[in-house]
């Protein structure tokens, strides 16, 4: 049978991701190594910024499936590049300002909500919900303040909170823009502890060895009628395929930056040597963050993972005790991330 | 499914290679096992299945026929399937348990599998040798699907023993292969045949495993002292200045769920529970030579140990089998025929559905309830008037690194697929406790079956009575 559901999907890629890589660490491993870096790059790719200042653009596209399809998309891109699935991973630091300015290319208003993020301005003003009009009887028209169609911009300013894994995604048209494509991950980082997801030090990891999994889904009926103009029905909407980081299995084994992928420019393979208390303790973090509409249950063949952060907060006590669990199967909830370190 | 349009068929000297492989594999595997006091062995020892602590278990896989609740509404044409025998009506792949079989009575198990799997159950360190044996589908001849077993939740899986045919191998119609596991970690687990995996797990080839912990004492009832759980042994953690935590106490032999070094996962039964879907248009397209879209998942029924309510209340098909491995395996040994007038009598429904969900316990008695997902949906298991303690999520124990303990107390345990629980409750005490209580799927969209009026889907009993038996064997 040829036809995946999303759990075949998703479990192809999950032991893509992990289970193979055991295969291919074992059989494979002098190749890779003759390989060259560029085309073995994997692992969060940081857009990263001294200030933390980053100017996005809201952009249509195009992305290609496993089976030669190419889907119409919306999605944000670096102001000085091209159109990318998913949006750039925002790096910053807990405690910095961040400045982020949104340009629109898109045919709509479009925004971006920095869900688990608070004291977000817009433009010198609180974010908030924006109505038609004031008093009662007034229409919600977008989640927060937007930048216009038709090169509008707006620009969004807050101290990053909690270290952790955290989604920006649309707050306009949120239905048909997150489904579209609008969402990205912001990462952050403890200060003073660049190699730890949060500011306990049982939460380090090594250097490089950091993965971010951004899942999502895409019906493609509903692209199509946004690209011809056309309504959705929604009551028919049934997603067709699922992605890790915007690619689908085995697209999502594909170093970053595959020359044969150009607007979906993040892998999600993940190498590791096994654990070993003395030599290899840190084996490596995974970040699990979930743009799509229902749980996406990852299972890691043959290792736990530890969940130590959910949703950017560390899992602890009042007093600092350790509440972190092992998984062998990590159910991302809608809007949910969770941090986990590989044993 | 897999079409035989270009039928290779195993060569010998292929067969060969990969039982070589099989052996050089249990010697990698056994180095790659983090024993607890490896003496330097300059060549690892191979485990064999006539080791003393060899658990040897022998399942097939392949088609049969099973029965939904018989108030269930027609949906024609996939429901009732026209092409079932009297007294089913709904297709499925699945296992059955040949252990101690003749070969003649392996080979006649060939379209007769059962949902749930076969519930299998070990003891830390066993020396685990299941041989899957592939009898082929009865009613699609002109598929050649392998099957695999995956132990799903398995730590330092050798990806050979892993049963995903993509990084290693499946077994192919009319052979055997024999996987080896020797399991730390105790706790609740699930297996499935992982070839064509949407598809074979959707059928029916679903089964709980469970492993129980050292701190038992004890190994297939031989009673053993374990100085490892005496007052003042070291535990797993460390406090957050770094030093190792010790045993408060001595821990007794008993009945715990895991290693927790403290008693606090005793209880006093089990009883566990395989949560899956039955979508019945694919069961009908895979009996009538047609094609999914899996994209198109739609269920029809909900099912715990492969029954949906009231079944799920109906006893055990069969008692508990035999001694030595068959205490390893429900069920063990032959499945009765029940009915008077032949297999096709309507007492003869469940034969393929062996596992009961129905609770019993005494007032007062803490119960062990394990569940293992491996739906496409998220179930919400709650008991109206009883308290549910989740101490286990996939099959580790909530303490922290640090030995906090953080279960937690709830009346709704949600469940995604691929997790498991294990959640203790104790059994209401006083005058008004005797009585039946309802373990259900909060998800009352689903409380039917085949959208039949009625209640049906993930619904079983709690009987709380002072005259239940004591448990001697989980599910009864």
């Amino acid at each position: 049978m040829k036809l995946m559901n999303h759990r075949l999907a998703l479990r192809l890629a999950a032991f893509g991701a992990v289970a193979a890589v055991v295969a291919t660490s074992i059989a494979l491993a002098p190749i890779s190594q003759a390989s060259t870096t560029a085309t073995t790059s994997e692992g969060v790719q940081c857009e990263n910024d001294t200030n933390a200042n980053f100017s996005l653009t809201a952009r249509s596209g195009y992305v290609s499936t496993p089976d030669g399809n190419s889907i119409y998309m919306w999605s944000y891109g670096n102001s000085t590049g091209g159109f990318q699935l998913p949006g750039p991973t925002l790096c910053v630091t807990s405690g910095q300002k961040v400045t982020v300015v949104l340009h629109n290319s898109l045919p709509e208003p479009t925004s971006i909500i920095f869900a688990g993020e608070s004291g977000v301005l817009a433009d010198g003003v609180a974010a908030q919900p924006q109505f038609d009009s004031t008093g009662p009887g007034a229409s919600l028209t977008s989640l927060v303040q937007a930048a216009g169609a038709g090169n509008g911009s707006v620009t969004y300013t807050f101290t990053a909170g909690s270290p952790g894994t955290y989604l920006y995604q649309s707050g306009t048209d949120v239905k048909k823009q997150l489904q579209m494509g609008m969402y990205g991950a912001l990462v952050v980082r403890p200060a003073g502890h660049p190699t730890q997801v949060n500011d306990r030090s049982d939460s380090a990891f090594t250097a490089g060895k950091e993965y971010l999994f951004l899942l999502s889904e895409v019906d493609p009926d509903v692209h199509l009628a946004v690209e011809r103009n056309q309504p959705v029905d929604w009551s028919a909407y049934r997603a067709r395929y699922f992605m890790i980081n915007g690619r689908s299995m085995p697209d999502t084994l594909a170093p970053n930056n595959a020359s044969w992928l150009p607007t979906q420019p993040y892998g999600a393979t993940v190498h590791i040597k096994p654990y070993d208390a003395t030599t290899n303790p840190l084996p490596a973090t995974i970040r699990y963050l979930n743009a799509g509409t229902v749980n996406y249950p990852f299972h890691p063949h043959g290792s736990d993972e530890r969940v130590i952060n959910r949703d950017g907060h560390a899992l602890q006590g009042p007093n600092g005790e350790d509440l972190s669990y092992q998984k062998y199967d990590l159910d991302v909830g809608p809007g949910q991330s969770l941090d986990v370190l590989m044993q | 499914m897999t079409k035989n349009s270009m039928d290779k068929p195993l060569s010998r000297r292929g067969f060969l290679v990969g039982g070589a492989g099989f052996i050089s594999a249990v010697a990698i595997g056994s180095r790659l096992i983090p024993a607890q006091a490896v003496p330097a062995p300059a060549a690892p020892t191979v485990a064999t299945p006539g080791d003393v602590n060899a658990v040897n278990v022998h399942l097939v896989g392949t088609d049969g026929w099973v029965s939904m609740p018989a108030a269930a509404p027609a949906d024609a044409p996939f429901f009732p399937d026209s092409l079932a025998p009297k007294p089913f009506d709904t297709y499925c792949f699945g296992f059955r348990n040949v252990t101690g079989f003749t070969p003649a009575a392996v080979a006649a198990e060939r379209g007769k599998a059962e949902i749930s799997a076969p519930m299998m159950f070990f003891d830390e360190e066993d020396e685990i040798f299941i041989t899957l044996t592939n009898l082929g589908l009865s009613v699609r001849p002109d598929l050649f699907d392998g099957h695999t077993l995956h132990w799903h939740g398995f730590v330092n899986a050798i990806p050979l023993f892993d049963g995903v045919p993509e990084l290693s191998l499946a077994v192919p119609v009319g052979r055997d292969f024999t996987y080896y596991y020797k399991p730390h970690d105790a706790g609740t687990y699930m297996y499935h045949c992982h070839f064509e995996d949407v598809e074979h797990v959707q059928m029916g080839m679903t089964g709980m495993v469970f492993v129980r912990p050292k701190q038992n004492q004890t190994r297939q009832g031989v009673t053993t002292v374990n100085p490892a759980f005496a007052a003042g042994a070291p535990t797993p953690w460390k406090d957050r200045s770094g030093n190792v935590i010790t045993v408060a106490s001595t821990i007794p032999p008993g009945r715990y769920a895991y290693n927790d070094y403290d008693g606090s996962t005793a209880y006093d039964r089990e009883f566990a529970f395989m949560i899956t879907e039955l979508w019945s248009a694919a069961h009908y397209r895979d009996a009538h030579i047609q094609v999914n879209n899996w994209t198109d998942f739609d269920p029809s029924f909900w099912l715990m140990n492969g029954r949906a309510y009231p079944d799920t209340v109906a006893p055990n098909s069969t008692a508990m089998g035999g001694a030595g491995e068959l205490q390893n395996v429900f069920p063990a040994g032959a499945l009765p025929v029940i009915g008077n007038n032949g297999p096709s009598d309507d007492a003869n429904r469940l034969q393929y559905q062996p596992i009961s969900s129905l609770v019993t316990c005494q007032p007062g008695e803490r119960v062990l309830l394990r569940f293992s997902n491996l739906g496409y949906q998220n179930h919400a298991f709650t008991v109206d008037n009883i308290d549910l303690t989740v101490i286990a999520k996939d099959g580790s124990l909530l303490k922290g690194r640090d030995g906090t303990a953080n279960y937690i107390t709830t009346n709704t345990v949600d469940i995604g697929p691929g997790e498991s629980r294990d959640i203790i409750f104790t059994a209401p005490t006083g005058p008004n406790a005797e009585g039946t209580y309802l373990l259900y799927d909060r998800k009352y969209a689903y409380q039917n079956n085949g959208g039949g009026p009625g209640y049906g889907g993930m619904l079983t009993h709690i009987e709380v009575s002072a005259g239940t038996p004591v448990q001697t064997e989980p599910n009864h």
